[in-house]
């Protein structure tokens, strides 16, 4: 497309999208903005692969692949016992010492392994294979599950045997849930080379506090696991250590059985494969590639990692057909530090049904989602609209230079419209609408749907504040002056206990996305804003996104677990040169910091 | 470029899958042969370890303290464990700081790494710190010992323009927003990066930091072998296995036992492709080549030498006693000829400490250049190293030599080289332990002599 017709249609894109959305200024539909050379920002490496000079939308979207048990109920004979023999790691003590409670389905045994494989992130016409470490699932047969995905269910306990056959130390961090200490992928809790260590999975839900009731207002959806070795980190998960997990209980299996959320009814409902095309998980990453087609790792960029090629599930530029129908895509950040607004390229408007790993008390209806690394978002976006033949592009509007950060505010108006760099568009992944297979009905979800009930953190259950500041020091990144310690627990809660604590970014025009492990947390007030959180961040989240300045009060339970647990910058570079502390619940909390109680190494 | 333009990309449509299949299989039965293509993952996966920046540090010229000069990345980085700080003599806050706790660090990483790592001080003003002025801020620093296992520690300065490349490419000095504060003199005073260029693995610490954690975290990143790397690490599992040992009593003893390492792989590290001339303690001339078929243990050999060579010497003795009766099996040790060590000295040496004349082992005598030929380039043993007036502990301590032990297999190839002289004797056993099961291995299963260990590239023994 030359430039002066294109400057027509934008201009008269912009004035029907200013009638018609009201709110967008932007250049809606056109496609010439997709194809803008990506700058590798801060780096000294010359010959990468231009964004540009890769085809876009030839090859299918990949999707992740069921993690099938090898067993249900009793262990598997592989195993030879949990956590024992020669599995050099062990296994939490919670797998021997627990309330009966938490068996109220039998357990599923899993087995995966980190390996070293060769992949295709570029589309099959550039004929390049991509060498990556990443993780593999074996099943009952022995057979390889490429691109896992855990499918877990509230009340069913799993143990994962993780094998490490790499030459460098991993750990896997399940990202969103609720696990025991050992299991939570601490970053000094390695599996060493050669070594194996069995993560357990309980799958239960924090107590609501006072009763034996289960809180399901922190029940998980969506989760994504990654490495988090210390010092590793963002190289590790640069190379491809990344896989998905969804989680459902009771209250979603029945709104998909009921046909409110999109699935097929009698299949999607049904464990252990919850088997469901109209759920796509999406994984967007970035990444720098050579000529050869190699992954380059800018590692003397230590202020966060910027690749020029975006990936969806490890393909650039993938296409996906879709049904004319409704669908749910479970939007995950996989990047470094690339920041992202998402939106629809004709810029219609979705809904939005969770933030993290839970689900809001009602959609959130939508043009635009803006997340952080290591942020998920679960939207619902309808089709059915669209004659067979469409093409739509899913777009990220968020012009971002370098590690600092993207440009622009974290704020803007209302959270649900449209803002980015108007000069930029990004596209990511093409929808291509087919007709809708009429053997199942529609998903039924409307703007007012009740979904998960929210269960708010009164301010009168606080018993301790805390202060946080992410800031820069001497070249390093630190948390009050301080870096990580793997023998310090830095905050010690009292098990049980409900705490507000206030992270500040200290560090000027950077960008600090707070990654808090084991327990969601939510947000009370911007204190630099005064404002209080939009609708979209006001339930439970994970990951705190700190924009420049910015200070954040957040409320915060401890339950169910004994620490260690980290917390973190999720700008992995961040992370690994020290942006992490620890907190420890205990049975007597305490307001200064102490050794860690536990050590899982 | 990381990954070089000589990297064989090719299509590999079928391959691929074949890859995968082959590499999965490998773990079912390790003692598979490894096929090309698995060859290739192991390459492209070792290459996913590397971080380039130790690959690229300029190669520029620096003067250290003790007036020697140096080329910065082929002299002091190229194959070598290094600590990577910077300093300014004028500097008041953070450098000094940063010297005592490098002083501590070389201390403990004595044990672990001897004088396989170094520690490289690089001012960041080198138009103002000259020569001298380093020099007598190194004096400061009480840097000198005559300690020959402590790790090196030398303090350069070189032109400004050229350590400002150096910063710029490790990222000290970045391109982003932070380069003003960047630029500060003493913004990274407290920055210690850790790595080794032979394994690509780097990071960095700051020197304020806990001390034991940066100890492990140096060793797991700089160390040379999973052994160093990890040695602390497999310690607190251990002891978090003896924490839980009631509870599992039984299951603990199965696990605590030192999973043994699949002595089937044992890895392939060159082969010898010169001859090696000399003369025998029987005054006889041999060759090596006359030792083709049967497994051989090769090492230095200086009498005079007062640390290292007894702990060389038992190693050898035991090695005879066990495999001493067998044909398959010889002994060498080098000794540059000179005119106390001649093959007379030898045949009593030898006497001395019970080795009879039909024993096979030989005491081979030789002209230093051709020792130092053989051991560097067919052996892969570091060059001697004239040890300066100062530091020698007697008239006769001339040289420094790598005292590691070297075993060929029957087809004259290296596999492996064994530290068995360590300060801390433990470590030294267990060297010495590993090299008689490899012997053992070598011997009673010949087939091996054609597998490799999966992580050979990044293992430098």
């Amino acid at each position: 497309m030359n430039a002066s017709p294109n400057e027509v249609s934008r201009r008269s894109f912009i004035k029907t999208a200013s009638t018609l959305a009201g709110a967008s200024v932007f250049n809606i539909g056109s496609s010439s903005h997709a194809n803008v050379p990506l700058p590798i920002p801060g780096s000294n490496f010359k010959g990468a692969i231009e964004n540009t000079a890769v085809p876009r939308w030839q090859d299918e979207l990949p999707s992740f692949n069921q993690m099938t048990p090898l067993s249900t109920g009793s262990e598997p004979a592989q195993y030879g016992g949990v956590g024992v023999g020669k599995v050099f790691h062990g296994v939490a003590p919670e797998y021997f010492d627990h309330p009966a409670t938490w068996d109220r389905m039998p357990t599923q045994f899993f087995h995966m392994r980190a390996q070293a494989a060769f992949a295709e992130m570029l589309p099959k016409s550039m004929g390049l294979k991509t060498p990556v470490w990443t993780y593999r699932g074996v099943d009952a047969a022995g057979a390889e599950i490429i691109a896992p995905q855990f499918r877990f269910r509230i009340g069913c306990p799993a143990v994962v045997r993780f094998e490490n056959t790499l030459p460098e130390e991993l750990s896997v961090h399940m990202h969103g849930g609720h696990w025991p200490s050992h299991s939570d992928g601490h970053p000094s809790f390695f599996t060493l080379p050669g070594e194996k260590r069995d993560y357990y999975y309980p799958n239960v839900l924090p107590l609501i506090p006072g009763t034996n009731e289960p809180d399901i207002s922190e029940s998980p959806s969506t989760m994504w696991f990654h490495d988090h070795a210390a010092d590793m980190t963002a190289i590790h998960v640069n190379r491809g250590l990344a896989g998905s997990a969804k989680c459902f209980d009771d209250l979603e299996l029945n709104l998909i059985r009921e046909g409110i959320l999109p699935g097929i009814r009698g299949v999607s409902d049904v464990g252990p494969a919850y088997e469901n095309p109209y759920d796509m998980y999406l994984t967007v990453g970035d990444r720098v590639f050579t000529q050869e087609g190699a992954i380059w790792y800018d590692s003397n960029n230590h202020n966060g990692y910027i690749g020029n090629v975006e990936l969806v599930n490890s393909k650039a530029y993938p296409r996906l057909k879709v049904e004319a129908r409704k669908y749910r895509f479970r939007l995950s950040g996989g990047s470094s530090a690339r920041h992202r607004r998402y939106r629809l390229s004709n810029n219609a408007s979705f809904l939005r049904i969770g933030n993290d790993s839970v689900m809001f008390p009602q959609p959130q209806r939508t043009q635009a989602v803006l997340m952080s690394p290591g942020k998920r978002a679960d939207i619902i976006v309808d089709f059915s609209k669209y004659r067979p033949g469409t093409k739509i592009y899913l777009e990220n509007i968020l012009e971002q230079k370098g590690g600092r950060g993207p440009e622009g505010k974290l704020e803007d108006s209302d959270g649900t419209t449209v803002t980015g760099t108007p000069e930029f568009i990004h596209q990511l992944l093409q929808f291509e609408v087919v007709a809708a297979n009429p053997a199942y009905s529609d998903a039924s979800i409307t703007d007012t749907t009740a979904l998960r009930p929210h269960r708010k953190i009164p301010a009168s259950a606080v018993t301790a504040r805390r202060t946080f500041e992410f800031q820069r020091k001497n070249g390093h990144w630190a948390i009050n002056g301080g870096f990580y310690d793997k023998a310090i627990a830095n905050a010690c809660p009292a098990l049980g206990s409900v705490e507000e604590w206030t992270l500040t970014n200290g560090s000027g025009g950077w960008w600090h996305p707070i990654h808090i492990h084991m327990e969601n947390h939510q947000t009370v007030r911007n204190l630099r804003t005064g404002k209080e959180p939009l609708y979209h961040n006001s339930f439970n989240q994970d990951t705190q996104m700190l924009g420049p300045n910015d200070s954040v009060l957040i409320r915060m339970c401890f339950r169910t677990f004994k620490g260690p647990f980290a917390f973190h910058c999720h700008t992995n570079e961040h992370e690994d040169l020290e942006m992490m502390f620890q907190f420890d619940p205990r049975a007597v909390g305490s307001l200064t910091a102490q050794p860690v109680q536990q050590f899982f190494p | 470029m990381p990954f070089s333009s000589h990297y064989p990309f090719k299509r590999l449509q079928v391959l691929v899958s074949l890859v995968t299949l082959t590499f999965a299989l490998q773990f079912k039965a390790k003692a598979e042969p490894l096929t090309e293509p698995n060859t290739e993952l192991q390459n492209a996966s070792m290459r996913l370890m590397r971080r380039s920046y130790g690959d690229k540090i300029p190669d520029i010229s620096v003067i250290d303290h003790r007036g020697n000069r140096f080329r910065l990345f082929s002299d002091l980085v190229k194959d070598k464990a290094v600590i990577i700080s910077f300093f300014y003599t004028q500097c008041e806050d953070a450098c000094p700081v940063t010297n005592s706790k490098l002083s501590q660090i070389r201390k403990a990483l004595k044990n672990s790494f001897g004088r396989s790592i170094q520690i490289l001080s690089i001012s960041v003003d080198g138009d103002h710190d000259t020569p001298e002025k380093v020099a007598r801020y190194a004096r400061a620093q009480g840097i000198e010992t005559s300690d020959p296992d402590m790790p090196d520690w030398k303090f350069l300065t070189g032109s400004s323009a050229d350590i400002f490349k150096v910063r710029e490419t490790i990222g000290l000095i970045s391109n982003d927003v932070t380069r003003s504060l960047d630029l500060q003199p003493s913004a990274h005073g407290t920055v210690l990066v850790v790595g080794n260029q032979s394994t690509g693995r780097w990071t960095l610490l700051s020197s304020t930091g806990p001390m034991e954690q940066n100890l492990e975290r140096l060793k797991r990143i700089a160390g040379w072998t999973q052994q160093v790397r990890y040695e602390d690490h497999r310690k607190s599992v251990e002891e978090a296995w003896k924490l839980t040992s009631e509870r599992h009593s039984q299951a603990n003893a199965a696990a605590a036992a030192p999973v043994p390492s699949s002595t089937a792989m044992i890895p392939m590290l060159g082969k010898v492709k010169t001859d090696l001339q000399g003369v025998e303690r029987q005054g006889r001339d041999i060759r090596l080549s006359e030792l083709k078929g049967k497994v051989t243990v090769l090492s230095h050999l200086y009498t005079v030498c007062p640390h290292g060579s007894k702990a060389v010497i038992e190693a050898m003795r035991g090695l005879n006693e066990e495999f001493g009766a067998r044909s398959d099996f010889h002994q060498l040790s080098m000794s540059a000829a000179s005119e106390r060590e001649t093959p007379a000295f030898f045949r009593n040496y030898a006497e001395a400490i019970g080795i009879g004349e039909k024993a096979p082992w030989w005491f081979v005598t030789l002209a230093r250049p051709q020792i130092d030929a053989f051991t560097t380039q067919q052996l892969g043993l570091k060059p001697s190293k004239l040890i300066p007036e100062a530091e020698r502990l007697n008239a006769l301590d001339l040289y420094e030599n790598d005292l590691r032990l070297v075993l060929l297999d029957q087809q004259g190839q290296v596999r492996g080289r064994y530290a068995v002289f360590n300060t801390d004797p433990d470590l030294g056993a267990s060297a010495v332990e590993k090299l008689r099961q490899d012997v053992r291995q070598l011997l009673n299963n010949p087939a091996s002599a054609e597998q490799r260990l999966i992580n050979t590239a990044s293992i430098r023994p």
